[in-house]
Protein backbone atom coordinates (compact mmCIF):
# COMPACT_ATOMS: atom_id res chain seq x y z
CA UNK A 1 0.00 0.00 0.00
CA UNK A 2 3.02 2.34 0.72
CA UNK A 3 4.32 1.73 -2.68
CA UNK A 4 0.84 2.67 -4.33
CA UNK A 5 0.75 5.84 -2.68
CA UNK A 6 4.42 6.90 -3.62
CA UNK A 7 3.88 5.90 -7.51
CA UNK A 8 0.59 7.64 -6.93
CA UNK A 9 2.21 11.08 -5.85
CA UNK A 10 4.94 10.67 -8.33
CA UNK A 11 2.26 10.20 -11.10
CA UNK A 12 -0.50 12.93 -9.45
CA UNK A 13 3.26 14.80 -9.86
CA UNK A 14 4.21 14.16 -13.10
CA UNK A 15 0.51 14.73 -14.68
CA UNK A 16 0.43 18.33 -12.80
CA UNK A 17 3.87 19.66 -13.68
CA UNK A 18 5.45 17.78 -16.45
CA UNK A 19 2.77 16.71 -19.04
CA UNK A 20 0.60 19.74 -18.18
CA UNK A 21 -2.44 18.42 -20.46
CA UNK A 22 -4.92 19.31 -18.24
CA UNK A 23 -4.33 23.00 -18.95
CA UNK A 24 -4.98 21.78 -22.59
CA UNK A 25 -8.12 19.95 -21.62
CA UNK A 26 -9.33 23.06 -19.93
CA UNK A 27 -8.97 25.51 -22.86
CA UNK A 28 -10.43 23.13 -25.15
CA UNK A 29 -13.39 22.39 -22.81
CA UNK A 30 -14.00 25.86 -22.67
CA UNK A 31 -13.24 26.86 -25.88
CA UNK A 32 -16.05 24.56 -27.77
CA UNK A 33 -18.44 25.30 -24.95
CA UNK A 34 -18.54 29.11 -25.85
CA UNK A 35 -17.77 28.52 -29.04
CA UNK A 36 -21.57 26.46 -29.41
CA UNK A 37 -23.60 29.24 -28.46
CA UNK A 38 -22.04 31.40 -31.28
CA UNK A 39 -22.26 28.57 -34.01
CA UNK A 40 -26.05 27.95 -33.04
CA UNK A 41 -27.75 31.44 -33.18
CA UNK A 42 -29.55 33.16 -30.68
CA UNK A 43 -31.84 30.50 -29.74
CA UNK A 44 -31.76 29.98 -26.03
CA UNK A 45 -34.64 27.58 -25.77
CA UNK A 46 -32.74 25.00 -28.45
CA UNK A 47 -29.49 25.63 -26.74
CA UNK A 48 -30.88 24.44 -23.32
CA UNK A 49 -32.47 21.61 -24.88
CA UNK A 50 -29.51 20.25 -26.08
CA UNK A 51 -27.15 21.99 -23.47
CA UNK A 52 -26.88 18.48 -21.22
CA UNK A 53 -25.67 16.29 -24.54
CA UNK A 54 -23.13 19.58 -25.22
CA UNK A 55 -21.26 19.09 -22.14
CA UNK A 56 -21.22 15.28 -22.24
CA UNK A 57 -20.08 15.08 -26.01
CA UNK A 58 -17.14 18.20 -25.07
CA UNK A 59 -16.15 16.28 -21.85
CA UNK A 60 -15.79 13.09 -24.62
CA UNK A 61 -13.91 14.88 -27.06
CA UNK A 62 -11.90 16.77 -24.76
CA UNK A 63 -10.49 13.36 -23.14
CA UNK A 64 -9.44 12.29 -26.59
CA UNK A 65 -6.27 14.81 -26.00
CA UNK A 66 -5.10 13.45 -23.27
CA UNK A 67 -5.59 9.95 -23.15
CA UNK A 68 -3.16 8.70 -25.84
CA UNK A 69 -0.29 10.17 -23.25
CA UNK A 70 -1.23 7.83 -20.63
CA UNK A 71 1.51 5.08 -21.00
CA UNK A 72 3.18 6.44 -24.27
CA UNK A 73 5.75 8.89 -22.57
CA UNK A 74 6.18 6.67 -20.09
CA UNK A 75 7.16 3.66 -22.44
CA UNK A 76 9.17 5.49 -24.34
CA UNK A 77 11.72 6.92 -21.92
CA UNK A 78 11.77 3.39 -20.11
CA UNK A 79 10.11 4.56 -16.99
CA UNK A 80 7.28 1.48 -17.79
CA UNK A 81 10.15 -0.69 -18.22
CA UNK A 82 11.16 -0.08 -14.02
CA UNK A 83 7.34 -0.21 -13.25
CA UNK A 84 7.17 -3.52 -14.92
CA UNK A 85 10.37 -4.62 -12.94
CA UNK A 86 9.20 -3.28 -9.77
CA UNK A 87 7.59 -4.71 -6.53
CA UNK A 88 4.38 -3.97 -7.37
CA UNK A 89 1.63 -5.09 -9.86
CA UNK A 90 0.82 -3.87 -13.47
CA UNK A 91 -2.34 -4.03 -12.68
CA UNK A 92 -2.27 -1.94 -9.91
CA UNK A 93 0.04 0.55 -11.98
CA UNK A 94 -2.74 0.72 -14.13
CA UNK A 95 -5.22 1.57 -11.43
CA UNK A 96 -3.56 4.62 -10.49
CA UNK A 97 -2.76 5.50 -13.34
CA UNK A 98 -6.25 5.98 -14.54
CA UNK A 99 -7.11 7.43 -11.32
CA UNK A 100 -4.36 10.21 -11.80
CA UNK A 101 -5.61 10.57 -15.60
CA UNK A 102 -9.13 11.65 -13.91
CA UNK A 103 -8.14 13.51 -11.33
CA UNK A 104 -5.94 15.83 -13.24
CA UNK A 105 -8.11 15.65 -16.62
CA UNK A 106 -11.44 15.21 -15.64
CA UNK A 107 -11.86 16.61 -12.27
CA UNK A 108 -11.09 20.28 -13.38
CA UNK A 109 -13.82 19.96 -16.48
CA UNK A 110 -16.16 19.16 -14.05
CA UNK A 111 -15.49 21.90 -11.65
CA UNK A 112 -15.52 24.41 -14.12
CA UNK A 113 -18.54 23.07 -15.76
CA UNK A 114 -20.76 24.85 -13.84
CA UNK A 115 -18.97 27.99 -14.89
CA UNK A 116 -19.50 26.96 -18.71
CA UNK A 117 -22.97 26.39 -18.46
CA UNK A 118 -23.88 30.20 -18.02
CA UNK A 119 -22.96 30.51 -22.23
CA UNK A 120 -25.34 27.12 -22.89
CA UNK A 121 -28.40 28.03 -20.74
CA UNK A 122 -27.98 25.03 -18.57
CA UNK A 123 -30.81 25.31 -16.04
CA UNK A 124 -29.14 26.41 -13.08
CA UNK A 125 -31.47 24.05 -10.87
CA UNK A 126 -29.92 20.90 -12.53
CA UNK A 127 -26.72 22.14 -12.04
CA UNK A 128 -26.11 20.06 -8.59
CA UNK A 129 -27.21 16.91 -10.99
CA UNK A 130 -25.06 17.51 -13.88
CA UNK A 131 -21.99 17.20 -11.56
CA UNK A 132 -23.39 14.35 -9.61
CA UNK A 133 -23.65 12.75 -13.05
CA UNK A 134 -20.57 13.75 -14.63
CA UNK A 135 -18.51 12.45 -11.11
CA UNK A 136 -20.52 9.01 -11.45
CA UNK A 137 -19.69 9.17 -15.54
CA UNK A 138 -16.25 10.30 -16.43
CA UNK A 139 -14.36 6.88 -14.16
CA UNK A 140 -15.67 5.38 -17.20
CA UNK A 141 -13.98 7.46 -19.41
CA UNK A 142 -10.13 7.34 -17.95
CA UNK A 143 -10.67 3.50 -17.17
CA UNK A 144 -11.65 2.86 -20.61
CA UNK A 145 -9.18 5.26 -21.90
CA UNK A 146 -6.26 3.42 -20.48
CA UNK A 147 -6.92 0.63 -22.73
CA UNK A 148 -6.98 2.50 -25.83
CA UNK A 149 -3.70 3.88 -24.64
CA UNK A 150 -2.06 0.33 -23.94
CA UNK A 151 -3.42 -0.72 -27.34
CA UNK A 152 -1.66 2.39 -28.72
CA UNK A 153 1.43 2.25 -26.74
CA UNK A 154 4.65 1.83 -29.68
CA UNK A 155 2.61 3.71 -32.35
CA UNK A 156 3.48 6.99 -33.17
CA UNK A 157 0.30 7.83 -34.26
CA UNK A 158 -1.36 6.65 -31.41
CA UNK A 159 -3.61 10.32 -31.17
CA UNK A 160 -4.93 9.33 -34.56
CA UNK A 161 -5.86 5.46 -33.35
CA UNK A 162 -6.99 5.98 -30.04
CA UNK A 163 -10.20 7.45 -30.64
CA UNK A 164 -11.13 5.03 -33.31
CA UNK A 165 -10.74 2.18 -31.13
CA UNK A 166 -12.33 3.95 -27.69
CA UNK A 167 -15.25 5.63 -29.13
CA UNK A 168 -17.43 2.55 -29.42
CA UNK A 169 -17.27 2.39 -25.84
CA UNK A 170 -17.05 5.71 -25.06
CA UNK A 171 -21.21 5.57 -26.42
CA UNK A 172 -22.87 4.18 -23.61
CA UNK A 173 -21.37 6.75 -21.25
CA UNK A 174 -22.78 9.04 -23.45
CA UNK A 175 -25.99 8.07 -24.30
CA UNK A 176 -26.67 7.40 -20.14
CA UNK A 177 -24.29 10.60 -19.31
CA UNK A 178 -26.58 12.87 -20.99
CA UNK A 179 -29.69 10.78 -21.13
CA UNK A 180 -29.87 11.41 -16.89
CA UNK A 181 -30.21 14.90 -17.57
CA UNK A 182 -32.02 15.19 -20.22
CA UNK A 183 -34.65 13.19 -18.50
CA UNK A 184 -34.85 15.84 -15.56
CA UNK A 185 -34.97 19.19 -18.73
CA UNK A 186 -37.97 17.77 -20.01
CA UNK A 187 -40.34 17.80 -17.68
CA UNK A 188 -42.17 14.39 -17.34
CA UNK A 189 -39.26 12.14 -17.48
CA UNK A 190 -37.82 12.41 -13.96
CA UNK A 191 -37.98 9.09 -12.67
CA UNK A 192 -35.89 8.40 -15.90
CA UNK A 193 -33.26 10.07 -14.16
CA UNK A 194 -32.46 7.58 -11.61
CA UNK A 195 -32.33 4.38 -13.79
CA UNK A 196 -29.96 5.95 -15.90
CA UNK A 197 -27.80 7.28 -13.34
CA UNK A 198 -27.64 3.75 -12.19
CA UNK A 199 -26.86 2.42 -15.00
CA UNK A 200 -24.09 5.06 -15.31
CA UNK A 201 -22.77 4.13 -12.56
CA UNK A 202 -22.91 0.31 -13.51
CA UNK A 203 -21.07 1.19 -16.44
CA UNK A 204 -18.47 2.76 -14.42
CA UNK A 205 -18.52 0.35 -11.65
CA UNK A 206 -17.85 -2.11 -14.58
CA UNK A 207 -14.75 -0.33 -16.48
CA UNK A 208 -12.86 0.29 -12.61
CA UNK A 209 -13.27 -3.56 -11.74
CA UNK A 210 -11.57 -4.71 -15.16
CA UNK A 211 -10.18 -2.15 -17.30
CA UNK A 212 -6.84 -2.89 -15.07
CA UNK A 213 -6.72 -6.21 -15.50
CA UNK A 214 -7.22 -6.07 -19.80
CA UNK A 215 -4.74 -3.06 -19.70
CA UNK A 216 -2.11 -5.71 -17.93
CA UNK A 217 -2.56 -8.36 -20.54
CA UNK A 218 -2.37 -5.68 -23.80
CA UNK A 219 1.02 -4.34 -21.68
CA UNK A 220 1.77 -8.18 -21.65
CA UNK A 221 1.18 -8.90 -25.17
CA UNK A 222 1.37 -5.58 -27.25
CA UNK A 223 4.97 -4.43 -24.99
CA UNK A 224 7.37 -4.43 -28.27
CA UNK B 1 29.96 -13.04 5.57
CA UNK B 2 29.29 -16.11 3.69
CA UNK B 3 27.07 -15.36 0.40
CA UNK B 4 24.54 -17.48 -0.06
CA UNK B 5 24.58 -20.04 -3.27
CA UNK B 6 21.90 -19.31 -5.58
CA UNK B 7 21.59 -20.53 -8.97
CA UNK B 8 20.51 -18.75 -12.42
CA UNK B 9 19.40 -21.84 -15.05
CA UNK B 10 18.31 -20.83 -18.93
CA UNK B 11 17.15 -23.34 -20.89
CA UNK B 12 16.44 -23.53 -24.59
CA UNK B 13 15.54 -19.86 -24.75
CA UNK B 14 14.22 -18.55 -28.29
CA UNK B 15 12.34 -15.20 -29.01
CA UNK B 16 10.74 -14.06 -32.28
CA UNK B 17 9.65 -10.40 -32.92
CA UNK B 18 7.39 -9.86 -35.50
CA UNK B 19 7.66 -13.25 -37.20
CA UNK B 20 11.45 -12.96 -37.11
CA UNK B 21 13.78 -15.63 -34.88
CA UNK B 22 16.27 -12.93 -33.19
CA UNK B 23 17.57 -15.74 -31.17
CA UNK B 24 17.39 -19.72 -30.59
CA UNK B 25 18.25 -22.50 -27.89
CA UNK B 26 20.46 -20.46 -25.51
CA UNK B 27 21.30 -22.33 -22.88
CA UNK B 28 23.32 -21.89 -19.55
CA UNK B 29 23.94 -21.62 -15.89
CA UNK B 30 25.17 -18.91 -13.61
CA UNK B 31 26.38 -19.23 -9.85
CA UNK B 32 26.52 -16.66 -7.40
CA UNK B 33 29.03 -14.51 -7.82
CA UNK B 34 29.08 -15.49 -11.70
CA UNK B 35 29.27 -12.80 -14.41
CA UNK B 36 28.19 -13.82 -18.17
CA UNK B 37 29.13 -11.32 -21.27
CA UNK B 38 27.09 -11.17 -23.96
CA UNK B 39 28.86 -9.97 -27.38
CA UNK B 40 28.01 -9.28 -31.02
CA UNK B 41 27.15 -7.30 -33.73
CA UNK B 42 24.41 -4.88 -33.79
CA UNK B 43 21.38 -5.96 -34.45
CA UNK B 44 22.34 -9.86 -32.98
CA UNK B 45 19.76 -9.84 -30.21
CA UNK B 46 21.49 -8.85 -26.96
CA UNK B 47 18.95 -6.21 -26.54
CA UNK B 48 16.03 -8.47 -26.90
CA UNK B 49 17.79 -11.28 -24.86
CA UNK B 50 18.36 -9.24 -22.12
CA UNK B 51 14.73 -7.56 -22.25
CA UNK B 52 13.57 -11.33 -22.51
CA UNK B 53 15.28 -12.40 -19.26
CA UNK B 54 13.94 -9.50 -17.31
CA UNK B 55 10.84 -10.48 -18.33
CA UNK B 56 9.70 -7.44 -20.14
CA UNK B 57 9.56 -9.53 -23.96
CA UNK B 58 7.71 -12.81 -24.30
CA UNK B 59 9.86 -15.67 -24.95
CA UNK B 60 8.38 -18.34 -27.61
CA UNK B 61 10.49 -21.17 -25.90
CA UNK B 62 12.49 -22.12 -23.21
CA UNK B 63 12.55 -21.56 -19.66
CA UNK B 64 14.46 -19.33 -16.81
CA UNK B 65 14.77 -20.71 -13.58
CA UNK B 66 16.58 -19.16 -10.31
CA UNK B 67 17.17 -21.48 -7.43
CA UNK B 68 15.07 -24.54 -9.42
CA UNK B 69 12.00 -22.24 -9.29
CA UNK B 70 10.26 -20.43 -11.87
CA UNK B 71 12.54 -16.80 -12.36
CA UNK B 72 9.88 -13.77 -11.57
CA UNK B 73 10.69 -10.45 -12.27
CA UNK B 74 11.38 -10.07 -8.59
CA UNK B 75 14.92 -11.45 -9.12
CA UNK B 76 16.05 -9.41 -12.29
CA UNK B 77 16.68 -5.26 -12.59
CA UNK B 78 17.79 -4.23 -16.37
CA UNK B 79 19.52 -1.17 -17.03
CA UNK B 80 18.51 -0.76 -20.48
CA UNK B 81 19.57 2.30 -23.40
CA UNK B 82 15.84 3.58 -21.85
CA UNK B 83 16.90 5.22 -18.57
CA UNK B 84 13.21 5.78 -17.49
CA UNK B 85 14.65 9.68 -16.21
CA UNK B 86 12.09 12.25 -16.32
CA UNK B 87 13.08 15.70 -17.35
CA UNK B 88 11.76 18.03 -15.19
CA UNK B 89 12.36 16.26 -12.14
CA UNK B 90 16.02 16.16 -9.93
CA UNK B 91 17.91 13.18 -9.35
CA UNK B 92 17.64 13.70 -5.61
CA UNK B 93 13.61 13.58 -6.50
CA UNK B 94 14.19 10.01 -8.57
CA UNK B 95 16.58 8.68 -5.96
CA UNK B 96 14.25 9.38 -3.33
CA UNK B 97 11.03 8.27 -4.97
CA UNK B 98 12.89 4.49 -6.00
CA UNK B 99 14.49 4.08 -2.25
CA UNK B 100 11.14 5.20 -0.88
CA UNK B 101 9.87 2.11 -3.52
CA UNK B 102 12.73 -0.50 -2.65
CA UNK B 103 13.27 0.76 1.26
CA UNK B 104 16.70 1.51 0.79
CA UNK B 105 18.07 3.77 3.43
CA UNK B 106 21.20 5.25 2.75
CA UNK B 107 20.63 6.92 -1.00
CA UNK B 108 22.21 9.76 0.65
CA UNK B 109 25.81 8.31 0.63
CA UNK B 110 25.15 6.91 -3.31
CA UNK B 111 24.53 10.39 -4.53
CA UNK B 112 28.04 10.85 -3.02
CA UNK B 113 29.70 8.38 -4.51
CA UNK B 114 28.26 8.71 -7.97
CA UNK B 115 29.36 11.77 -8.05
CA UNK B 116 25.87 13.55 -8.19
CA UNK B 117 26.64 15.71 -4.93
CA UNK B 118 26.80 19.06 -7.56
CA UNK B 119 23.69 18.39 -9.69
CA UNK B 120 21.73 16.20 -6.89
CA UNK B 121 19.54 19.71 -7.47
CA UNK B 122 19.35 20.22 -10.86
CA UNK B 123 16.53 19.18 -13.16
CA UNK B 124 17.06 16.08 -15.08
CA UNK B 125 16.86 17.84 -18.39
CA UNK B 126 20.34 19.58 -17.71
CA UNK B 127 22.28 16.41 -16.81
CA UNK B 128 24.84 14.76 -19.26
CA UNK B 129 24.34 11.76 -20.54
CA UNK B 130 27.23 10.29 -18.51
CA UNK B 131 25.03 12.04 -15.18
CA UNK B 132 21.92 9.99 -16.39
CA UNK B 133 24.12 7.28 -16.47
CA UNK B 134 25.29 7.66 -13.05
CA UNK B 135 22.34 7.95 -12.16
CA UNK B 136 20.40 5.08 -13.45
CA UNK B 137 23.10 3.14 -11.66
CA UNK B 138 22.30 4.41 -8.35
CA UNK B 139 18.74 2.84 -8.64
CA UNK B 140 20.18 -0.34 -9.71
CA UNK B 141 22.01 -0.23 -6.30
CA UNK B 142 18.51 0.63 -4.93
CA UNK B 143 16.97 -1.96 -6.09
CA UNK B 144 18.78 -4.31 -4.35
CA UNK B 145 18.28 -6.89 -6.93
CA UNK B 146 20.15 -10.01 -7.14
CA UNK B 147 20.76 -10.71 -11.14
CA UNK B 148 21.62 -7.53 -12.88
CA UNK B 149 21.14 -7.17 -16.57
CA UNK B 150 23.08 -4.57 -18.09
CA UNK B 151 22.73 -3.04 -21.26
CA UNK B 152 25.56 -1.77 -22.84
CA UNK B 153 26.33 0.08 -19.39
CA UNK B 154 29.53 1.88 -19.13
CA UNK B 155 28.97 3.35 -23.15
CA UNK B 156 28.17 6.70 -21.63
CA UNK B 157 30.67 6.88 -18.91
CA UNK B 158 33.86 8.34 -18.77
CA UNK B 159 36.89 7.19 -17.43
CA UNK B 160 36.41 7.67 -13.84
CA UNK B 161 32.39 6.60 -14.40
CA UNK B 162 33.68 3.32 -15.76
CA UNK B 163 36.64 2.73 -13.02
CA UNK B 164 33.72 2.89 -10.23
CA UNK B 165 31.33 0.92 -12.38
CA UNK B 166 34.09 -2.01 -11.78
CA UNK B 167 33.64 -1.11 -8.42
CA UNK B 168 30.09 -1.31 -7.81
CA UNK B 169 29.99 -4.55 -10.23
CA UNK B 170 32.62 -6.66 -8.51
CA UNK B 171 30.72 -5.72 -4.74
CA UNK B 172 27.43 -7.01 -6.30
CA UNK B 173 29.25 -10.15 -7.46
CA UNK B 174 31.03 -10.48 -3.87
CA UNK B 175 28.17 -10.44 -2.23
CA UNK B 176 26.15 -13.26 -3.97
CA UNK B 177 24.60 -11.48 -6.88
CA UNK B 178 25.00 -12.54 -10.66
CA UNK B 179 24.96 -10.33 -13.85
CA UNK B 180 24.55 -10.47 -17.52
CA UNK B 181 26.33 -7.60 -19.45
CA UNK B 182 26.55 -7.23 -22.90
CA UNK B 183 29.28 -4.77 -24.31
CA UNK B 184 31.50 -4.29 -27.13
CA UNK B 185 34.12 -3.30 -24.52
CA UNK B 186 35.53 -5.69 -22.58
CA UNK B 187 35.99 -3.86 -19.69
CA UNK B 188 36.44 -6.55 -16.86
CA UNK B 189 39.39 -8.34 -16.51
CA UNK B 190 37.67 -11.61 -16.06
CA UNK B 191 34.07 -13.16 -16.86
CA UNK B 192 32.93 -16.58 -16.19
CA UNK B 193 31.20 -17.39 -19.21
CA UNK B 194 30.89 -15.30 -22.63
CA UNK B 195 28.25 -15.97 -25.38
CA UNK B 196 28.55 -14.75 -28.86
CA UNK B 197 25.23 -13.83 -29.50
CA UNK B 198 26.06 -13.58 -33.68
CA UNK B 199 26.31 -17.97 -33.30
Amino acid sequence: MKNLKLIFYKEMKDSLTLKGSYILSLAFFSISIILLPIGVGPNKTFISTISSGLIWVSIILTSLLSLGNIFHEDFNDGTLDLYKIGPFTIIEVCFIKAIVHWLSNFLPLILIAPILSIFIEFPPNLLIYLIFSLILGTPALSFIGILGSSLTLSLKQHNLLIPLIIFPLFIPTLIFGSGAISSLIFVGFEDLFMRQLLILTGISGLSIALCPFGCKYILDVNYD
Amino acid sequence: MVAEMNKLIISNLSCHRSGNEIFKNISFNLNSGEICLLTGSNGSGKTTFLRALAGLLPISFGSIKYNNAQCLNDNFYILGHKLGIKDEITPYEDLLFWSSIYEYENFHDLIIMLGLSDSKFLKCKYLSQGQKQRLAIARLIISKKSIWLLDEPISSLDKDGISLFKEIITKHLKTGGIAVISSHIDFLKKYDLKISMDN
